[in-house]
């Protein structure tokens, strides 16, 4: 949660101390919902309504 | 082929909402609970010693914000609070599972999504989102290999992470993902301690 708030808001460094004692050995991947996400979203839940 | 557990747990503020856990080949997972087991035993002993009561397990919001269980009046304060999280990174660390963080901002959806309805269309994206990068992962690097999924389990949200769980089994498009996985199934922190783990790195992830 703190990573995504600070990517989304620009900040492109991991949060340091966690980065440090997790070490390079310990992989993370970190994605984030884009725009495109949500108007999906949309489009299924207006799709369902459509077939109710 | 050898079995593989995912634990996911989801976190969220104001701002964000994000679904975060650990994947790990289950013999790796035996080695991280007795690990975090044993710490948080000492964390007990430490407390009860000075006459505090002891936490029940990580709660990765309360211990940063030292509430409840972690409030100062329990015998918390940061200095504490950081060498614990510290700790407890370094048992992740030191066995090295594989982490997974997804998650966006609450008001990015809320132009295309204006019920508050939103935490749970959130959790529907996120966790699938989730296992799509999972299914990415075990095929990159484990295709032999099979997952198990875990998730904390809450009344609002359990049943969007079994229906999310269903469409991705289901789908044609993720097929040739979905063929990875085992199960999805519902666990809580009082019987789950690899939950706490996914606590810690859906809040810092």
């Amino acid at each position: 949660m703190k990573r995504i708030q600070q990517k989304i808001s620009g900040v492109d460094a991991m949060r340091k101390s966690l980065q440090a004692i997790l070490g390079k050995r310990t992989e993370i991947g970190i994605g984030w919902l884009e725009d495109r996400h949500f108007k999906e979203l949309r489009r299924i839940a207006e799709e369902r309504r459509g077939l109710q | 082929m050898t079995s593989w557990s995912a634990y996911i747990d989801e976190s969220y503020n104001k701002e964000v909402f994000c679904v975060g856990g650990w994947v790990a080949p289950v013999g790796m997972w035996t080695r991280v609970e007795r690990s975090w087991v044993e710490r948080i035993a000492y964390e007990n002993r430490k407390s009860v010693k000075a006459g505090f009561p002891p936490i029940s397990r990580y709660h990765a919001t309360d211990c940063a914000g030292l509430h409840r269980e972690f409030s100062k009046k329990n015998g918390w304060d940061i200095r504490r609070q950081i060498q614990l999280s510290s700790k407890l990174c370094g048992i992740l660390a030191a066995h090295a599972p594989v982490g997974i963080v997804q998650g966006g901002l609450i008001e990015g959806l809320g132009r295309y999504w204006p019920d508050d309805e939103f935490r749970t269309a959130l959790y529907f994206l996120s966790f699938g989102l989730y296992l799509i990068a999972l299914g990415e992962k075990m095929q990159q690097g484990f295709p032999e290999d099979r997952v198990t999924v875990f998730y904390d389990d809450s009344k609002e949200l359990g049943v969007v992470a079994q229906k999310t769980f269903k469409k991705f089994m289901e789908e044609d498009a993720t097929k040739h993902l979905s063929k990875y996985f085992v199960a999805c199934a519902p666990m809580t922190w009082q019987n789950c301690v690899p939950l706490q783990p996914a606590d810690l790195l859906a809040y810092e992830g």
